[in-house]
């Protein structure tokens, strides 16, 4: 696949991501929805704490659009405040994302 | 209480850019004596050329013989407190996996000095993830006891 990467929600009891990996790369539209997923998807207590990263990964993406996407590697990490290990991570491994 | 550096990075780009450069020239001068080759991994900039400039991150390198990288993540100074963590992870460079320290700091003297010694084992002694792990415990535990 040309286009690879996935958005992560890590800490001590969690790791779940939402990945891509297509011929064409994911709009900003798809990867708000994958971010949407993730928060869906993971324990409310787990999103909860991780709400202002949530925010923040949004906010990277959307600005990611209006920039023409983002070319790979792209390695961000998103911490939650005054925590030492949950956190919101997006990687775009190959190719490119958010256009 | 610590003494923060760059207090002001994401609201002046002249200040970021020197940041920036900070951490390269303090990097560099640990290297100085040794062959070691470090380059830039990461692109810090959206496909139009704007650049990120919002330190994440601030400073990256990848050192290709080693299968090793560092990413210094730097967030805005809220704390007077020394803030600091770190991890390591396993991602991929050019479909090659490589293992990755990454560091997550408020930029003062002290976790400088911190961030400076977790590379120093990274990379220059080249220790194990194992013992690395170990290393980034005891920082752990260094600021909980600074902490009370």
């Amino acid at each position: 696949m040309l286009h690879r990467g996935r958005i992560q929600a890590q800490g001590e009891d969690l790791e779940e991501s939402e990945s891509w990996a297509a011929d064409t790369p994911p709009t900003w539209q798809e990867g708000i929805a994958m971010i949407d997923k993730l928060e869906n998807k993971i324990p409310k207590k787990e999103a909860d704490l991780r709400r202002e990263a949530f925010e923040k990964a949004r906010s990277f993406v959307t600005q990611a659009g209006e920039n023409g996407g983002v070319n790979a590697v792209v390695q961000k990490t998103i911490m939650v405040k005054d925590s030492k290990e949950a956190r919101v991570d997006i990687e775009v491994r190959k190719g490119k994302a958010f256009i | 209480m610590v003494q923060h550096l760059f207090k002001d990075f994401l609201k002046n780009k002249r200040i970021y850019a020197e940041n920036v450069g900070y951490w390269q020239s303090i990097v560099s001068e640990l290297f100085a004596p040794t062959q070691i080759k470090a380059e830039a991994y990461l692109q810090t900039t959206f496909a139009n050329g704007e650049p990120f400039l919002d330190g994440n991150p601030i400073f990256h390198f990848v050192v290709k013989k080693l299968n090793k990288a560092v990413r210094i993540v730097q967030e805005v100074a809220e704390s007077d407190k020394l803030e600091i963590t770190a991890w390591i992870s396993n991602t991929e460079l050019d479909e090659m996996e490589i293992n990755e320290l990454v560091i997550v700091l408020q930029l003062s003297e002290e976790s400088k000095t911190i961030a400076l010694d977790l590379i120093r084992t990274w990379i220059l002694n080249d220790e194990t993830v194992k013992n690395t792990k170990l290393k980034i415990k005891e920082i752990n535990l260094t600021e909980e006891i600074l902490a009370h």
